[in-house]
């Protein structure tokens, strides 16, 4: 009888908790087929902005529809891939004076903690791993939009802001007084798990 | 053809091919090193990777053009004595020829990975043949290095081999004219 209990509590548990472990929903980010994009901006000599991006990274995050602050996210970047449509610059970017590629090949993004400041925006704290150098950043998100795919699939899609100091991740090489900053945006589109 | 031109001439313009594009190797060389130890805000920050490209085409055509000359007129005059260095330095000799096409070529090969050409001294520009992206840029750039050191410590040998042939050619050129 004791045992039977036992039992029938536990299938309630699991009951229960099911509808809520099914609401954080598991999403993979598109980046197969490019639906998805880091890119980062930084002046130059304070004249005009230097746009560039990271070609190779992935990604996944958890969506709890219910409580969307309990959603989480995390993203691994190929620093190597790092693209400004200049060949050159490039490999001034891979090498020690910047992203150092040979030694520290991969950065991370991992939240930590998402706090809702509207209908659908949100400040996404997180761990952010750059050069070995691991310091939190916040990201300014916001929800874009959720619905079923022409070809069977369910997608949801965000798009995220940051600034920091290069400085603030060892990178001291001098690109001038108005270069001290650079500004992360990304923008990613997640296909949910089946 | 060969006989057009006398056997001075000949030389002369061999012996002339070999010391510019010498002089133009070591000096793109030097200027490459240095280059890439400028700092961003140094007002030859731009302009020397140009000079740089157009002067490293200039060694491109001068050893082509020497190549020429060598296939159809006029082959280096063998060493007196017959030791190793009279093997060796022929070797040496062709292999140059390889190394400064293979070290143009690479560095050619950085700049035009993304499919921008290379200027010659804002005359013409050489056009991006092979864009392959990352990691063509790498990968030549390493190359481009290592062939330059492997070539330094050949020419090091090919000067220790002919130093004394060159500087009895000298002495007696100067005892010429004197």
């Amino acid at each position: 009888m004791k045992r039977l209990s036992l039992l029938a509590a536990f299938v309630m548990a699991v009951v229960i908790m099911l509808p809520g472990a099914l609401r954080a929903e598991e999403y993979v980010i598109d980046t197969k087929k490019s639906h998805a994009f880091i890119e980062f901006k930084i002046s130059h000599l304070g004249f005009s902005w230097i746009l560039g991006r990271f070609n190779t990274f992935e990604g996944e995050f958890t969506f709890n529809e219910e409580d969307p602050a309990k959603s989480k996210v995390s993203v691994t970047i190929d620093t190597a891939s790092v693209d400004t449509n200049l060949a050159e610059r490039d490999k001034h970017l891979r090498s020690d004076e910047f992203l150092d590629v040979k030694k520290y090949p991969k950065a991370n993004f991992k939240s930590t903690s998402i706090k809702l400041t509207g209908e659908d925006t949100a400040v996404i704290k997180g761990d952010f791993t750059l050069r070995g150098v691991t310091r939190e950043i916040e990201l300014n998100a916001k929800h874009i939009g959720a619905g079923k795919d022409p070809w069977g699939g369910f997608r949801r899609g965000f798009e995220g802001v940051t600034t920091f100091a290069l400085h603030d991740y060892d990178m001291t090489y001098n690109l001038g007084p108005a270069s001290k900053e650079i500004e992360i945006f990304i923008s990613f589109e997640g296909l949910k798990k089946k | 053809m060969g006989q057009i031109l006398g056997e001075n001439v000949k030389s002369f313009v061999a012996n002339a091919l070999h010391w510019i594009s010498a002089a133009v190797f070591v000096s793109t060389l030097s200027l490459g090193l240095y280059m890439t130890s400028l700092e961003f805000m140094h007002p030859w920050y731009n302009s020397a990777p140009d000079f740089h490209k157009s002067t490293g085409i200039a060694v491109f055509f001068l050893v082509a053009i020497r190549s020429v000359w060598r296939f159809f007129f006029i082959e280096p005059a063998p060493i007196p004595g017959g030791d190793w260095k009279r093997s060796v330095d022929p070797i040496l000799h062709r292999g140059f020829y390889f190394l400064f096409f293979g070290i143009t070529f690479c560095g050619y090969l950085i700049p035009t990975a993304d499919g921008r050409g290379v200027e010659f001294f804002g005359l013409f520009e050489v056009p991006a043949l092979f864009s392959y992206k990352e990691p063509q840029e790498e990968i030549a750039g390493t190359l481009h290095l290592s062939l330059v050191f492997l070539t330094l410590c050949l020419a090091l040998l090919h000067t220790r081999i002919n130093i004394r042939r060159c500087a009895s050619k000298f002495k007696s050129l100067f005892k010429l004219s004197s």
